[in-house]
């Protein structure tokens, strides 16, 4: 086995699993973006989403505020710098593996 | 996980800037702007055939064109708007990130593109056409253009019906013998027509989906 594909075993599973990584390619493209909106751009449900919303923000890879527009209440997610380190990683594990 | 199946992007930029297309395009209101403005810019073609040289006609044509691009350029701000308004429960909030080299270039691009298609068009009224171009492959080679940049761009199903239609009325007016001015404003009312029709059958059924706070 290559060294080049052993280090996919190293990969970072928090964001290999495919709805994370997801979620965390889109608040890369974005400066911040709310729940309603991560659940129209991904597709999952809300309960799936929340569920791994909850795991990126225990990993520290996401940022959650509660916050309100007017009457309309926000749940305003962005990316932290340990998890836009993290998905460079991911990305340069996975480029040169595949 | 449907939006990696969807886009067949595996590089996460790639799958953000897919899945942030799509939402862009889900309520049709970019289409509904699109529509109106190729209205628009119809009217400068129809001023331009119809009217005698006149002030009015002067200013009719200069007002159009004005709104057109002020509309052009403005669109990203209105567009936002207007969501952030009515539809922030529905779409959702986002806050993308500021990329000014990015949108000079875009609309550097598109003045040079809209400059060139003028002189062109000139080229092919005066009769000094300076390639084998004839006014009726103008218009294949607007419809088709323009047909292909809509499902590209759209990234939703309903664009490669609109692109369809855009490319099928290039190519049929291509055929017709009324004068390029004319035929432009026609292709650009018929496009216009079948944007707003799109954009406003995709914001009917996207206004009644449930809003519910489940986070």
């Amino acid at each position: 086995m290559s060294a080049q594909i052993q280090r996919l075993s190293g990969v970072d599973r928090m964001i290999h699993e495919p709805a994370r990584l997801m979620i965390v390619a889109l608040l890369a493209a974005v400066d911040e973006a709310d729940f309603q909106y991560l659940h129209q751009a991904t597709g999952l449900t809300k309960g799936n989403l929340s569920v791994h919303l909850s795991k990126l923000e225990e990993a520290g890879y996401v940022a959650i505020e509660k916050t309100f527009r007017g009457k309309y209440p926000l749940t305003i997610c962005h990316l932290t710098e340990l998890g836009a380190k993290a998905l460079e990683d991911y990305r340069a594990v996975m480029k040169a593996a595949l | 996980m449907n939006a990696i199946i969807r886009s067949g992007n595996v590089d996460p930029q790639a799958m953000a800037c897919d899945m942030i297309q799509r939402v862009h395009n889900r309520d049709g209101l970019p289409e509904l702007y699109v529509g109106v403005n190729l209205l628009i810019f119809s009217a400068v073609n129809w001023f331009n055939g119809l009217m005698a040289i006149s002030v009015e006609r002067i200013v009719l044509v200069f007002g159009a064109m004005i709104a057109g691009i002020v509309m052009s350029i403005g669109s990203g701000w209105a567009i936002k708007r207007i969501r952030s308004r009515y539809l922030v429960a529905r779409i959702g909030y986002v806050a993308v990130k500021a990329n000014r080299s990015r949108r000079w270039l875009v609309i550097g691009l598109a003045f040079a593109v809209a400059v060139a298609s003028v002189v062109m068009m000139r080229f092919v009224v005066m009769g000094k056409v300076p390639f084998a171009v004839s006014d009726r492959w103008l218009m294949v080679v607007l419809g088709v253009a323009l047909g292909l940049f809509q499902p590209i761009v759209g990234k939703q199903l309903r664009f490669y019906f609109t692109g369809a239609l855009t490319a099928a009325t290039g190519i049929a007016l291509s055929f017709s013998n009324l004068s390029l001015d004319f035929r432009i404003a026609i292709f650009f009312d018929l496009v216009g027509i079948v944007a707003l029709v799109s954009g406003g059958v995709a914001l009917y059924r996207f206004l009644p989906e449930p809003v519910d706070a489940g986070e």
